[in-house]
């Protein structure tokens, strides 16, 4: 490529990239209306609609059900996750890759067939759907993620480092909190924030799971928009987006995004 | 939820051997396995409870007579696939899918090569403006389009009145969200696949006096070649088993399958018709992944 | 050597067959942010001379090659190919060959598609390029390979599939990036002997980037020597090693005594003096001035041991210096011995085919060589 015709791409992308935005920016504006309709731009502002959002009980108890589904399903997420890429990544076992292959198969599932599925079993099992069944399904989901960066973390050490320090006389349970867990701690604490977001963000598996009085915040969003025009949904919504924009940019700081959601490096190879 | 690098064709297994002998220092043959078995038992147990399990139990139910008997009766799959307006809904999602990654891999895959080859420093914000909405909820950001493509949009401020836009509860309006949402799978799926090729192959290239469609043509699009083939089937797959998209955009003026699904599911509580129609589109996405699987072999065979 | 009449590049000027070309840069000067990496360099490069870019790295070896090849644009100055200017052309138009480091192969295709890729991105018919393809092949030595992938080849093959692939579009210029540094030894000298060859049999123009001077010393027939961005000196291996003009110069090209002392009037001439000895600078060197502090240079294999009680005679004018042996190498085909001279300093000599045992460490000797091996440069370079 010559730096030209990099130009254009990067003309190109950035015009892609304002377009991304716009939605975004919209919904933004909508959400400062103070009046009952939306007008954009709005004819008058003003933060009322943030205030209502805040003190709207079910939206309140949505976010609070969201946060709560997201930590747990996040926190098995990693327990389950952490030790499966452990297995995989240092253990030689008969059924090694088929773990491997069975920690990526949520990908492959259409979540909306495992969504039906885990409303089936569990009515039929007499489990209850939710929470219990949301979190089951939102820590299947997450499940690859945080396998895959954990796998990534541990390849990432340099066997002989282990060595060193057992034959130093380390027994291995100091072995591994003073080797291996810092140089995994990244991997993990990453896969949590990832789970925690993809938990929070997850539509599907919510639709098909969610009950009067343990309904996720994007499931209640979804039942305002069916009703109501005022900007009651494009605060919430908002707020919801300002944090989430917040939270992938200290994610990207920290980790980069682009190695956390695709394995490769923005820096290159 | 899938990501590019999940479905590509090659990579399935762990290469990395395990670095500290595990054997040594153990009595018995079998206490070696203790460990990797106490480590991937729970998440095998998940996996059954929430994956495996489920799965088979709303097939079973679609094939049974009625929700409390066990009479296995699969009339219920004639009946769908026989009703014509199933049959239009289900060719409609199909080809609304389709058309939505075409326009995904027009739009996505010079994105995928700018985040490929690109040095600048625009680059990280660029990166960070097309991955950040996977992680912002699809009702969000379905909303906020139904927004700028609704009466409301600041669009209609700027076009005269006749040609204004109201596209919510359209085919267009699904695409176009389809489009928009599912866009970062693409660009991810092409960049993976580029990893292998650096700028000094294109820049020997040119000095062998090729021009860039040539370029194009002969180099970077076979070698992405597996990248857009698992990005294509990505986004299909996510298209034609979407909710909350088509029920924002599409709404009752342009029904989708999943919305079909939900209504049995949800609003008339007819379960095993519901999952019937689910195991429907399921076996369809499969035969998709199947189909990308061996277009992208043929891709790479015919690679000349 | 044939040539194929096949659409020029589409540039305007002589079809790329004829263009054997003159080659020359005229102040390339090139910065990346704050950081300047080259400095205003000029070079000509006579039709079929194989010219070798050698320094150490970090001195803009690699970014000189990439701003003539086209990859990068120089800051200012110009860059000459024949009759045309092509400093601002765009790679494609330059009729340059390139064999970067890494061969840069096409992964996706076999060995005859790499090295047709050239012809048949100008055009070329399938056949006509398949045969050319085939003269190429068998003129790197690689008959038979045609149909494999790239990952299936050795390094050195694939090193030499980047070569035909570079030389099969007639290029007017060919570069070569540290083309054997990613090769184990033994392959490294095998093609280098075959590299040089097939550039003499095509005549090509050809510059070389390298930070091996041995490599540089067999392939090239001159050698610019680089540090920091400049030109440190331009000449014939031989100018180089016998006639460096910096102590940098010296000691990059080959192991080198390098003694400091000052300039002293000596009747009507100088010395320098060191160690308690004074050497005379001979008037050929422009050299330091009496006053000024200088850097005598010899070569370890000039200089001769000799014990103290032995008389030694020898042809022509002859430094003496006596000293004490302090360390002593054998390395089979000879020794390398180190003569301390009692103020700190030492020298090394080198004996081809002494055996151990002829001169011991501890030994009183004395250390001579020829004045006309002398090399008295200016005070030691301020460079970084």
């Amino acid at each position: 490529m010559t730096e030209r015709e990099l130009r254009v791409l990067r003309w190109y992308a950035m015009v892609v990239g304002v377009l991304l935005l716009t939605p975004l920016v919209v919904m933004l504006l909508a959400s400062v209306n103070n009046g009952f309709t939306i007008f954009l731009p709005p004819r008058d502002w003003g933060f009322r609609w943030y205030g209502e959002a805040i003190r709207n009980d079910f939206l309140v108890e949505a976010f609070r059900f969201s946060m709560m589904t997201a930590a747990a399903s996040a926190a098995f997420a990693v327990v389950l996750g952490v030790a499966a890429g452990f297995a995989i990544a240092r253990y030689r076992f008969p059924g090694r890759n088929l773990l491997h292959a069975a920690v990526m198969t949520p990908l492959l599932i259409p979540t909306v067939v495992v969504a039906i599925g885990i409303l089936q079993l569990f009515s039929s099992l007499g489990i209850p759907i939710s929470p219990e069944g949301l979190v089951a399904g939102h820590t299947a989901a997450s499940l690859p993620f945080v396998t895959r960066l954990t796998l990534a973390g541990i390849g990432a050490i340099d066997p002989r480092l282990e060595s060193a320090a057992l034959s130093l006389g380390a027994s291995r349970w100091l072995m591994y909190r003073t080797v291996v867990y810092p140089q995994i701690r990244p991997a993990v604490l990453s896969g949590l924030i990832l789970a925690f977001l993809l938990s929070l963000e997850e539509t599907t598996i919510a639709i098909f799971t969610s009950t009067p009085g343990a309904t996720t915040l994007p499931v209640q969003l979804l039942r305002y928009y069916a009703n109501r025009s005022d900007p009651l949904v494009a605060a919430a919504s908002s707020i919801l987006l300002v944090l989430t924009v917040l939270a992938a940019y200290l994610l990207d700081r920290r980790f980069g995004l682009l190695k956390l959601l695709s394995g490769n490096d923005s820096t290159g190879r | 939820m899938t990501t590019p690098e999940m479905t590509t064709p090659e990579m399935t297994t762990t290469e990395a051997p395990p670095p500290v002998d595990t054997a040594v220092g153990q009595r018995r043959r079998w206490a070696r396995y203790l460990v990797p078995a106490g480590l991937s038992a729970p998440v095998l147990v998940l996996l059954v409870f929430s994956v495996l399990w489920p799965v088979v139990s709303a097939a079973v139910l679609s094939v049974s007579h009625s929700e409390t008997s066990y009479i296995a009766d699969a009339s219920r799959y004639g009946y769908i696939l026989g009703d014509s307006f199933y049959r239009e809904v289900l060719a409609q999602t199909v080809v609304t899918s389709l058309m939505a990654t075409a326009a995904t891999l027009v739009v996505g895959y010079p994105l995928g090569l700018y985040m490929a080859f690109a040095t600048d420093r625009v680059k990280r914000i660029v990166i960070f403006l097309i991955l950040t909405p996977l992680l912002i909820s699809v009702v969000v950001r379905g909303y906020a389009l139904t927004l700028l493509l609704g009466p409301v949009s600041p669009i209609n401020h700027v076009l005269p009145e006749k040609w204004a836009i109201d596209l919510v509860f359209t085919r267009w309006a699904v695409l176009i969200g389809f489009v928009y949402t599912f866009l970062p799978y693409m660009v991810l799926s092409v960049n993976a696949s580029l990893t292998g090729v650096d700028l000094r192959m294109l820049a020997a290239a040119r000095s062998l006096g090729a021009g860039l469609w040539y370029v194009l043509r002969r180099i970077v699009v076979p070698l992405s070649a597996p990248g857009i083939s698992s990005g294509c089937v990505i986004v299909c797959a996510l298209a034609m088993s979407s909710v909350g998209l088509p029920l924002l955009l599409g709404g009752e003026g342009y029904q989708m399958w999943l919305l079909l699904v939900y209504d049995q599911v949800l609003n008339i509580f007819d379960w095993p018709m519901g999952f019937a129609m689910a195991m429907i589109i399921f076996v369809v996405i499969v035969g998709l992944l199947v189909l990308g699987q061996l277009s992208a072999r043929l891709l790479r065979g015919r690679s000349r | 050597m044939t040539t194929i009449g096949y659409g020029a590049p589409k540039v305007g000027g002589e079809p790329a067959s004829t263009v054997r070309a003159h080659f020359r840069i005229d102040g390339i000067v090139k910065s990346f942010g704050a950081t300047d990496v080259l400095h205003g360099l000029t070079l000509d490069v006579a039709r079929g001379e194989l010219v070798c870019l050698l320094g150490p790295s970090g001195c803009g070896k690699s970014t000189l090659l990439n701003v003539i090849a086209g990859v990068l644009a120089p800051d200012r100055g110009s860059v000459h190919l024949g009759e045309r200017d092509i400093t601002t052309m765009p790679i494609q138009r330059r009729n340059i060959g390139v064999v970067f480091q890494s061969y840069a192969l096409f992964p996706n295709m076999n060995v005859v598609d790499n090295v047709a890729f050239g012809l048949r991105a100008r055009g070329v018919g399938r056949d006509q390029a398949r045969a050319e393809v085939d003269r190429l092949l068998l003129l790197v030595g690689l008959v038979g390979r045609g149909s494999h992938r790239p990952s299936q080849l050795s390094g050195g093959e694939q090193q030499r599939v980047a070569l035909a692939r570079a030389l099969a579009t007639n290029p007017a210029l060919l570069l070569l990036d540290e083309p054997f540094s990613n090769l184990d030894a033994a392959l490294r000298t095998e093609l280098r002997a075959q590299t040089r060859r097939i550039q003499r049999e095509t005549r090509v123009t050809t510059i070389m980037v390298t930070h091996d001077q041995t490599e540089a010393f067999e392939l090239a027939d001159r050698v610019a020597l680089m540090r920091a961005g400049e030109f440190v000196q331009v000449g014939t291996p031989q100018e180089l090693y016998d006639h460096p003009r910096t102590e940098f110069a010296a000691k990059f090209v080959g192991e080198a005594n390098v003694l400091r002392g000052p300039i002293v009037a000596d009747g009507d001439g100088r010395v320098i003096v060191f160690a308690g000895n004074r050497v005379p600078v001979g008037a050929l060197t422009a050299g330091p001035l009496p006053g000024e502090h200088g850097t005598l240079v010899v070569r370890p294999e000039r200089v001769r041991i000799a014990a103290s009680t032995e008389v030694e005679e020898a042809a022509g004018r002859r430094v003496r210096v006596a000293g004490r042996i302090t360390e002593l190498q054998y390395r089979g085909s000879g020794c390398r011995y180190v003569v301390g001279l009692g103020d700190g300093s030492a020298l090394a000599a080198w004996h081809t085919g002494d055996r151990v045992g002829r001169y011991l460490v501890g030994d009183e000797v004395v250390a001579s060589w020829d004045l006309a091996d002398t090399l008295v440069l200016g005070a030691p370079d301020d460079h970084p």
